[in-house]
């Protein structure tokens, strides 16, 4: 008790309570400003979130071979279209399609270069509960008595119009409309499966590779006649930045492109 | 410009359906629930409390991971709801219903409470010496003296339900007429471009959203008045 009591004298005396509150403004201001200046000329990237597991291996490599810092923003295509429209400050834009790229490029002076098709999507319809070896991993797992099949919006995510298209073209999507499901992107659609909240659904390869490398699981790789497209662009949104071309010509050189295969997409 | 308004009704009436519902349901779950908080001595209060209260805090993606994993086919809830109805929950309009009742639960029933503790225990102990029944008793005693906490958990519940988009999005799965609400709908039209359509629909959500809350402040204040002259 009798520290308390101290205590509150100490604490009465007006100059250390000044002194407190200066030492907590000048923590809070070096602790601020450490997150201002001490940045390196860092390059962001936003990456559509099909290729995000993708677009982490091949800046882990980058990072090592040129020593930039890369921060990575991801989320949708359209999500990060609209951010780029209304000014974010991104250097480089990797879209799950090519039309956003296309757009950018000739709205805006301030991208002059032509968008670059660093990937092609592969469309899986993806039933983990089901063994691969099975001799209905194509196009009949949509006469399987599935309750809910996850496709992503086909309005905002490539792949969810290819599974549309795909539906289409074998003209199941009568059958099945009852049983879709629409998840914002394909990663939604990913953990709609994974935690059993549908039986399959419409992925990328990319998701399914990196969740069941072995193909253990029955995986239907849709052929590219159901679809139209699904190539992926990349745009460099500030044309000063020297680092967005290094990262631009790194993505167009062979090491990536194997790394870009092997991870489940084809290049041009 | 009308059918323009007319392709989004489907949304918007889902929206307003939802947060009918769960006020609704809210309301009434939420009466005898905030009347036994309001006057009990238990001495774990603070923890009932505590949890009502969570939804406040809580990032609706918490909410939402929960729910995904309780609602699925294989899960504690979906599992019991797919025996009895034979139809999946997730992905439902029911799903979105119990979702949206434990997400604005605090906002019914933190206003009812408040109504409660200010009238006590006494009006509704002196009618039942007189002999009335339960039900006799809350709609002659208790509904009446609490009509402004009622307004605002109903405002505040309705309100918030329909502000709803976290939780929503992970456990809706944007099917249309089903669980494709107003907020979805807009989110969906500015990922897709389609931002007049977005300014459309979200215009008509302010204009709710407002006159809604100006009709309640309006009637607050005329019951302050009210007050302050007798």
């Amino acid at each position: 008790m009798r520290s308390i009591a101290y205590l509150k004298v100490v604490m009465n005396i007006y100059w250390l309570k000044l002194a407190t509150v200066a030492l907590f403004l000048v923590l809070m201001i070096s602790i601020i400003s450490i997150k201002i200046f001490s940045a390196e000329p860092t390059l962001k990237i936003a990456v559509a979130s099909n290729f995000l597991t993708t677009a982490n291996k091949l800046i882990w490599t980058y990072e090592r071979l040129y020593s930039n810092e890369v921060e990575i923003i991801s989320g949708s295509t359209g999500k990060l279209f609209a951010q780029i429209n209304s000014g974010a400050p991104f250097d480089l834009f990797l879209a799950a399609d090519s039309l956003r790229p296309r757009l950018l490029s000739k709205t805006d002076n301030n991208f002059k270069e032509d968008p670059y098709v660093y990937a092609i999507g592969r469309l899986v319809l993806w039933a983990p509960g089901l063994p691969n070896h099975q001799k209905n991993c194509n196009e009949k797992l949509l006469d399987m008595p599935f309750q809910h099949i996850a496709l992503a919006n086909p309005k905002t995510a490539p792949f969810g119009d290819a599974g549309i298209q795909t539906l289409r073209t074998l003209e199941k999507l009568q059958s099945v409309r009852s049983k879709l499901v629409f998840g914002e992107n394909v990663g939604q659609v990913f953990s709609y499966i994974v935690t059993g909240a549908v039986d399959a659904g419409f992925l990328s390869l990319a998701q399914v590779q990196d969740k069941d490398p072995h193909r253990d699981t029955c995986t239907w790789i849709i052929p590219r006649k159901y679809y139209s497209d699904l190539s992926q662009s990349a745009i460099i949104l500030q044309s000063k930045s020297a680092i967005a071309q290094q990262f631009m010509n790194f993505l167009q050189s062979k090491e990536a492109k194997i790394m870009i295969q092997s991870s489940g997409y084809l290049t041009p | 410009m009308m059918e323009e308004l007319l392709q989004e009704m489907p949304a918007l009436w889902l929206t307003i359906k939802l947060a009918l519902v769960t006020t609704m349901i809210l309301l009434v779950l939420s009466t005898p629930f905030a009347y036994w908080l309001a006057h009990t001595r238990v001495r774990y209060r603070p923890v009932i409390e505590a949890i009502v209260a969570l939804p406040i805090v809580l990032p609706p993606t918490v909410l939402g991971f929960y729910f995904l994993i309780l609602f699925n086919p294989d899960g504690l809830i979906g599992s019991i709801w797919q025996t009895i109805t034979n139809s999946s929950l997730l992905f439902s309009f029911s799903a979105l219903v119990i979702v949206s009742v434990f997400y604005s639960l605090p906002f019914v029933v933190q206003p009812l409470q408040n109504a409660f503790s200010a009238i006590g225990r006494q009006p509704l102990e002196k009618a039942y010496t007189l002999g009335a029944t339960p039900v006799n008793a809350f709609f002659s005693i208790l509904l009446p003296l609490s009509k402004g906490g009622y307004l605002t958990a109903g405002v505040l519940g309705f309100a918030h339900t329909l502000g709803e988009f976290g939780i929503v999005l992970m456990v809706g799965g944007s099917i249309p007429n089903e669980t494709k609400v107003a907020s979805i709908a807009i989110y969906e039209m500015v990922e897709s471009m389609q931002y007049d359509r977005a300014h459309g629909l979200s215009g008509i959500l302010l204009a709710i959203s407002f006159f809604f809350l100006l009709a309640v402040y309006f009637v607050n204040q005329r019951s302050n008045k009210k007050k302050l002259n007798t």
